[in-house]
């Protein structure tokens, strides 16, 4: 039963903005009689996991829930390593799943009592990592452009992620970083592969899939910092921007360790902060009884999911540089239009306006575009504040 | 073997005697390493389907089969409904099998599965899903987690026509 799901699953991951959530409120009125729905819902979550890096690297385009590796992927891409970047992609998805698959029972415990710890600090952290990240423009001037932008995108942030959108970070993130590139033919991602292989990975990104592992987890338990996306902007005060593989890396194994522990957490706490994981446990409940299937189909669907990104991928970025740019980027566009119209409606399309004209601004300053992360560093401080 | 003049000191385009294998090379993760190890994934999640089959959770039972469960433990029952009735955030119905044999079920509100309980009546056929509880006075009943109606060609199944 599981390999047509898986196909669908492939599929649907090469369309950004088609989140296993909205897949799941689409076709429950039909399959929800199908016994078997929750675990196929949950296999179409792992192979996701796996292959929403693909649209992120090859155009740019946002997925996930952290919307953040579009960054370093992207830029990756255009540096000509995708498939180095896929690389990245999988080893983390993969080992990151089945380390926090290992560790969640033993970890889990410990999770709370890490969280007080730090978290009195949380807020002075974003902000020391804020100043660093606008004062790393070099000069004074630019780093006040950087901060009207920084500033500008954590109002749009905190306004945004208040209002009742189905998926804001979508919306945000096409504007911040997808349109600007169809906006600008001369930014697109054209650049050729260094490679048609896969290449070695370097041992050294080891330690950030092991905080990705941990933080991960804490993304699951943690009230204050409780999205992947706020997790993944704090991990950015211990692992700079500059290093692409090694925020890849990072970002790619958050998500599935916090996916991966969601189940444990559910089980075990009864609490389930990832949707799909809420909507199976609606039907099928994720209890002790359950919990080592849907475990069991979580890590066979990631295992397909990082072999159908490597397949894929293998097949695909060695052909894109000559692929007609021009009429594949207009019909992405078109395409990322009309999903964020599909999943937030008309107030979506404004929120992708305000955050294309910031990311525009950010180019027109001549400042990184990273700066618009506010948007989320924003919201982060004001929870850690107490403010919002 | 030693490098030969005029050759580079990194060991670029060298050849060792006793090279290591190409799977083995500590200093990296290739490409080798990575499908093994989402070979190794792959066996963990079917070796966890094999031992905890998907369906294994629900006992297959009737409802008068309720009462020789343990507390706790899951069952998976069809039967029609003898009665209905709200309850404070959800319906109790009673539930009983064409052989006989009937056990209560507690259905919160917002319970998963097609079935719409406020469109629930008298003699329809329910399957129901739940875990086996008992009330105060010691009588068995079934929470239940999800609840369907049962489709025609399902109930000619279970009640074949004469």
């Amino acid at each position: 039963m599981l390999i047509p799901v898986f196909l669908v699953g492939i599929i649907t991951s090469l369309l950004p903005g088609l989140h296993p959530n909205s897949i799941g409120a689409i076709l429950n009125p039909w399959l929800s009689s199908w016994p078997d729905w929750p675990f196929a819902l949950v296999a179409l979550l792992g192979v996701r996991m796996a292959m929403q890096f693909l649209p992120s690297i090859l155009v740019g385009a946002p997925s996930g829930e952290t919307g953040l590796s579009l960054l370093p992927g992207a830029r990756m891409m255009r540096e000509g390593r995708g498939l180095e970047a896929i690389m990245v992609c999988a080893w983390a998805v993969v080992a990151a799943s089945a380390a926090a698959l290992l560790l969640s029972p033993f970890l889990l415990p410990f999770f709370p009592d890490l969280f007080s710890f730090i978290k009195p600090w949380i807020g002075f952290l974003l902000v020391i990592a804020s100043s660093v990240l606008i004062f790393s423009e070099g000069e004074v001037k630019k780093a006040g452009l950087a901060f009207v932008v920084f500033s500008l995108a954590g109002i749009l942030g905190i306004l945004t992620l208040n209002l009742p959108l189905l998926d804001p970070l979508f919306c945000l993130f096409v504007g911040f970083f997808t349109m600007p590139i169809f906006l600008m033919p001369e930014s697109v991602v054209r650049s050729k592969q260094k490679r048609k292989t896969f290449p070695a990975i370097a041992l050294e990104i080891l330690p950030f899939i092991a905080l990705g592992v941990v933080l991960g987890g804490l993304a699951d338990l943690l009230p204050g910092l409780s999205t992947p996306s706020q997790v993944a902007v704090f991990a950015t005060l211990l692992v700079p921007l500059s290093v692409p593989a090694h925020f890849l890396a990072l970002v790619a194994s958050i998500e599935a360790s916090h996916t991966a522990f969601a189940f444990s957490a559910s089980a075990a706490a009864g609490v389930a902060r990832v949707g799909v994981v809420a909507m199976a446990d609606q039907m099928v409940p994720v209890q002790m009884q359950t919990l080592p299937s849907y475990l069991g189909v979580y890590a066979l669907s990631v295992a397909v999911g990082a072999a159908a990104l490597l397949l894929v991928g293998k097949w695909l970025i060695p052909r894109w540089g000559k692929l007609d740019w021009a009429s594949m980027g207009r019909l992405i566009g078109i395409y990322l239009v009309f999903m964020v119209l599909l999943n937030d409606g008309p107030l979506g399309l404004v929120v992708m306006a305000c955050a294309t004209a910031l990311g525009l601004l950010a180019v027109r300053f001549g400042v990184r575009r990273t700066h618009v992360m506010g948007s989320l560093i924003a919201p982060a401080m004001g929870h850690a504040f107490g403010l919002l | 073997m030693r490098a030969r003049a005029g050759k580079p000191a990194s060991g670029e385009g060298r050849k060792k005697p006793d090279a290591m294998p190409a799977f083995w090379h500590p200093a990296t993760l290739t490409p080798q390493h990575l499908t093994l190890l989402i070979f190794v994934l792959l066996m963990a999640g079917l070796a966890l389907l094999y031992i905890f089959p998907i369906s294994s959770a629900y006992v297959s039972t009737s409802p008068s089969g309720v009462w020789l469960l343990r507390d706790g433990q899951w069952a998976q029952m069809q039967g029609t409904v003898e009665s209905i009735e709200g309850k404070t955030g959800g319906f109790s119905l009673r539930l009983c099998a064409s052989a006989g044999g009937c056990v209560s079920v507690y259905a919160p509100e917002r319970i998963g599965g097609a079935a719409d309980l406020a469109e629930v009546k008298k003699g329809q056929a329910l399957r129901v899903w739940g875990e086996t509880a008992s009330a105060q006075g010691g009588a068995r009943f079934l929470r239940a987690h999800r609840i369907e109606f049962l489709t025609q060609s399902e109930l000619n199944q279970i009640n074949p026509i004469q």
